[in-house]
């Protein structure tokens, strides 16, 4: 009866110190992607398009940044989307001119820009990327793809012990 | 087996044959005829525009129904949860097939045309399949992008099809030659529907084996499989015959758990299925790395615009990636895996090959996640061209100038993330299962397990990172 009522103490235990893991992990990751948040600033970029990438293709701003894009083809026409913000702006061709677009930062996480008007064979792939801190999704994600394993393998192991304590 | 997959019993079956209007479907003479000759309309206006229509890909019908709205489907919906119901109803087999029966729908009995001989013993494995969705795959930015190669593609395999359905029986090219096919093989083993027998013992008993010779009311397994001791979906093309064939309404198409054949333990032997999972594991990573990456100077060496120097090396870093890299990698985690667990009984060869299956989860999710972005940004190009399949300023059905609409573009990272964590979770919970399976000891296998969830857990971040970080 002692063994039996150890044996669930232990369990218990097991599961508790699983728990406590995953909180720390997820707690942790929160309060990384929580420190960066510093004043709103204007920030601009002058990018160059050309068939088939953009120049600079990773952009770092903050969230509450008013971001101003200015393109400049260095060929044929182009033009830019950003996911998640659904801006669309033509890009004029080599000798046209800049377009400039700007927005406030106020989503945060990786966002893709490319290429909106067709520019040649490989413009779905003409594609940049523009992160705002702090990038909780990321992560987040990334402590959701240590705690899914850990939770599996501690259920296993408890599963383990369970058919153990059953036999004995 | 008194277990689960992420909490669906694995025992766990509904036959879908119980719905009689599916049941009625699959034994009609012409069940698959009728959806070959569908999608064959289909495949003559992509291979027509891939030739004739404009040779800009984003308004070319070959490239978008081919690279954006077949290969969605095929690989987020089809896959998963239809086993092998693409090749049920591909039209690229189809005209060879045809000749070699010399029939379209009847089988009238007779000797096949052609020299209807056996494949060699030593090709049977999908190593071709292996090197030709390679060969295929180090030009995919162009082929995905270029109607003219495209179209040359799909109408070689035609051809291809034909001669290998004159020399061999029944569908040899499906099993062994298709690119397609290949990854099929080792991904519909993760579906959630399969084509079995209901009672073993009925066919064991039953001598006519109509399911392989044939009769009036269909063809013999042109899959050369025989359903009555079938196990895995590998090679089961869904084509219906044996449900047509069978006198003893013996076999059904059960929905099931996702990844049960994955769990077949004798039959987890074969390198080349091994090698499969690792290669379309580090092609999933390379496509999303190469296609929705920033990294413009890798697409200017994948797409041939640094010069042909640039793109050999391209070539080697990309074959070289999955043939010699992530299997060493893999290995690399195997051989820990050995040494944590101290099993003995069991070579490190083996337990390569066991626990290369557990990378099929997470593969086929990175698969869907670089899909996803594909029908939701790009997916609207296939409106206009319904009206103007070739680009030459036809509207057919008033949706020429429907323009490029990206659907949802701040769900995708979502989407991709939420794909992926699905896919480990069922690695680690498939991996659990198989290293219970070749360990006699628990403990032993638990420990052999943790370096192996570890690499599925590294891969899982690196697709994360691509998609969101």
């Amino acid at each position: 009866m002692n063994s039996t009522k150890n044996k669930i103490r232990q369990k218990k235990g097991i599961l508790k110190i699983g728990a406590l893991i995953s909180i720390i992990i997820l707690v942790s990751s929160l309060i990384v992607a929580g420190q960066q948040n510093p004043t709103p600033t204007h920030k601009t970029f002058d990018i160059a398009a050309k068939q088939f990438f953009f120049s600079p293709s990773k952009l770092y701003v903050n969230k509450g940044d008013t971001v101003t894009l200015r393109f400049t083809s260095v060929d044929v026409e182009h033009g830019v989307y950003i996911d998640g913000y659904e801006i669309n702006e033509k890009i004029h061709a080599l000798g046209e001119g800049s377009t400039e677009v700007t927005f406030v930062a106020d989503k945060t996480g990786k966002f893709k820009f490319r290429c909106s008007m067709v520019c040649g064979y490989m413009h779905p792939f003409m594609i940049g990327e523009i992160v705002v801190e702090p990038n909780n999704r990321f992560y987040v994600s990334i402590a959701l793809a240590m705690l899914i394993p850990a939770g599996i393998l501690l259920s296993s192991a408890l599963g383990r012990k369970k058919e153990g304590d059953l036999d004995g | 087996m008194g277990d689960r997959i992420l909490g669906m019993p694995v025992d766990f079956k509904y036959d879908l044959f119980k719905i009689k209007l599916i049941k009625k479907v699959f034994k009609h003479p012409a069940f698959q005829f009728t959806f070959i000759v569908i999608n064959a309309f289909f495949f003559a206006v992509i291979i027509l525009s891939a030739f004739f229509g404009t040779p800009s890909g984003a308004k070319n019908f070959s490239i978008i129904f081919v690279w954006l709205i077949w290969w969605f489907f095929l690989i987020a919906l089809l896959v998963p949860f239809g086993n092998r119901i693409w090749c049920t109803m591909c039209p690229i087999p189809a005209p060879a097939e045809w000749l070699q029966r010399r029939a379209f729908i009847k089988n009238k009995g007779g000797k096949p045309f052609g020299l209807n001989r056996k494949w060699p013993k030593k090709l049977k494995n999908i190593w071709i399949c292996n090197f030709g969705f390679l060969a295929i795959a180090v030009f995919s930015a162009i082929l995905t992008t270029t109607p003219i190669v495209t179209g040359a593609l799909l109408f070689g395999l035609i051809l291809v099809a034909i001669v290998i359905h004159m020399v061999f029986q029944k569908r040899q090219f499906c099993k062994y030659i298709c690119s397609v096919g290949g990854f099929l093989s080792l991904y519909s083993l993760a579906s959630s529907l399969e084509l079995r027998v209901k009672d073993r013992d009925i066919c064991r008993k039953h001598k006519g084996k109509e399911c392989i010779k044939g009769s009036d009311k269909g063809w013999g397994c042109p899959w050369d499989v025989y359903i009555g001791t079938l196990d895995r979906n590998k090679f089961c093309g869904l084509c219906g015959n044996c449900v047509k064939t069978c006198p003893n309404d013996n076999i059904a198409l059960n929905l099931r758990p996702l990844m049960l054949d994955l769990l077949v333990e004798k039959k987890r032997t074969h390198m080349d299925e091994a090698y499969k999972a690792l290669i379309m594991l580090t092609l999933a990573v390379l496509y999303v790395t190469v296609m929705q990456g920033p990294w413009g100077w890798i697409k200017d060496w994948a797409g041939m615009n640094a010069g042909l120097q640039k793109f050999g090396y391209y070539a080697i870093i990309f074959l070289g990636s999955c043939l010699i890299v992530t299997p060493a990698i893999f290995l690399a985690f195997t051989w820990v895996s050995k040494i944590f667990s101290g099993i003995k009984d069991i070579s490190l060869k083996e337990l390569f090959i066991h626990y290369s299956y557990t990378t099929v989860p997470i593969g086929l999710a990175g698969w869907i996640g670089f899909s996803w972005p594909i029908i939701l940004i790009n997916g609207s190009y296939a409106i206009s061209l319904i009206s103007d399949p070739f680009g030459w300023g036809w509207d057919l059905f008033g949706t020429a100038s429907v323009p490029w609409t990206p659907v949802l573009s701040g769900l995708v990272p979502y989407l991709q993330i939420i794909t992926v964590l699905f896919g480990l979770a069922f690695s680690v919970d498939i991996g659990d299962k198989i290293s219970k399976q070749i360990s006699g000891d628990e403990k032993e296998a638990f420990r052999g397990l943790v370096p192996i969830v570890v690499f599925l857990t590294l891969v899982t971040m690196g697709l994360i990172w691509l998609y969101a970080g």
